[in-house]
């Protein structure tokens, strides 16, 4: 099942001394405090470890169907910057992560076959986008998970949207 | 403090972190802050923080990871304020 997420890296700079401090504590586990706190650009950082950890929340939620928001249950195990890997009840996620202006996008690893759709006006992603020259249909369930309807097809889906930008990732 | 008092701060925190204004206008104890109001999920833990200062609380993970409704928030602060006295 696909998660993904998108930040808006700017917003994560305004925090900081006691406020940061405590606003880390709150989110993450103490080895990813170390590691945030030793990188050069830390803030990038945190906000890349978010956005993983919103991704596989995604991910996890569609099996689980369980709200909490328990973001030291969802543990970054290791990473090179890109690629994080994360354990979250006992089980493994890949998480694959991209910087791109001021957005940060994380998508878990949505198996064999990965579309990704931005648009810079979030108000256009909610109800239908394009496929090869196809509209998909994009329908929330009653959870609030969205699904795609592609040429009879349901396809699963994970949607985010921050900072005035929406990404959609499909999975085939 | 009574709940209309709690209610009355507690709404004066979120506001600030509200994306969905009209959903705030009609804000009940089973309005979710995140999927009703649309507050952005790192903006929850800024909520939490900002009630920790303003009612002197310390909100502990396993209480922070029931908070998603205000009555929920509303709750949690009872509880804790109560505890504290």
């Amino acid at each position: 099942m696909i998660g993904n997420d998108l930040v808006y890296f700017p917003d994560w700079k305004r925090r900081s001394g006691d406020r940061l401090r405590r606003f880390r504590q709150k989110i993450y586990t103490p080895r990813e405090r170390i590691w945030i706190e030793n990188d050069s650009d830390h803030h990038l950082l945190e906000a890349k470890f978010w956005a993983v950890k919103e991704a596989v929340y995604k991910s996890a939620f569609k099996k689980l169907r369980e709200r909490k928001f328990a973001p030291k249950s969802i543990a970054i195990v290791d990473y090179d910057g890109i690629h994080f890997s994360v354990i979250h009840r006992e089980e493994q996620y890949l998480v694959t992560v991209e910087v791109a202006k001021d957005f940060v996008h994380a998508v878990t690893s949505p198996g064999v076959g990965h579309l990704s759709f931005s648009f810079e006006d979030d108000s256009h992603y909610r109800s239908q986008i394009t496929v090869e020259e196809s509209a998909m249909k994009l329908v929330k369930d009653n959870f609030g998970v969205p699904h795609g309807f592609w040429k009879n097809r349901k396809l699963d889906l994970s949607v985010s949207h921050d900072g005035g930008m929406a990404v959609v990732d499909v999975s085939f | 403090m009574n709940r209309e008092e709690l209610t009355k701060r507690l709404k004066k925190i979120i506001e600030p972190y509200v994306q969905n204004k009209e959903a705030f206008e009609n804000v009940t104890e089973e309005t979710d802050m995140l999927q009703d109001l649309k507050v952005n999920s790192a903006h929850l833990v800024d909520i939490i923080l900002d009630m920790e200062e303003e009612f002197d609380i310390e909100i502990d993970d396993d209480t922070a990871e029931k908070m998603l409704t205000v009555g929920e928030a509303l709750d949690a602060t009872e509880r804790l304020l109560k505890e504290k006295a």
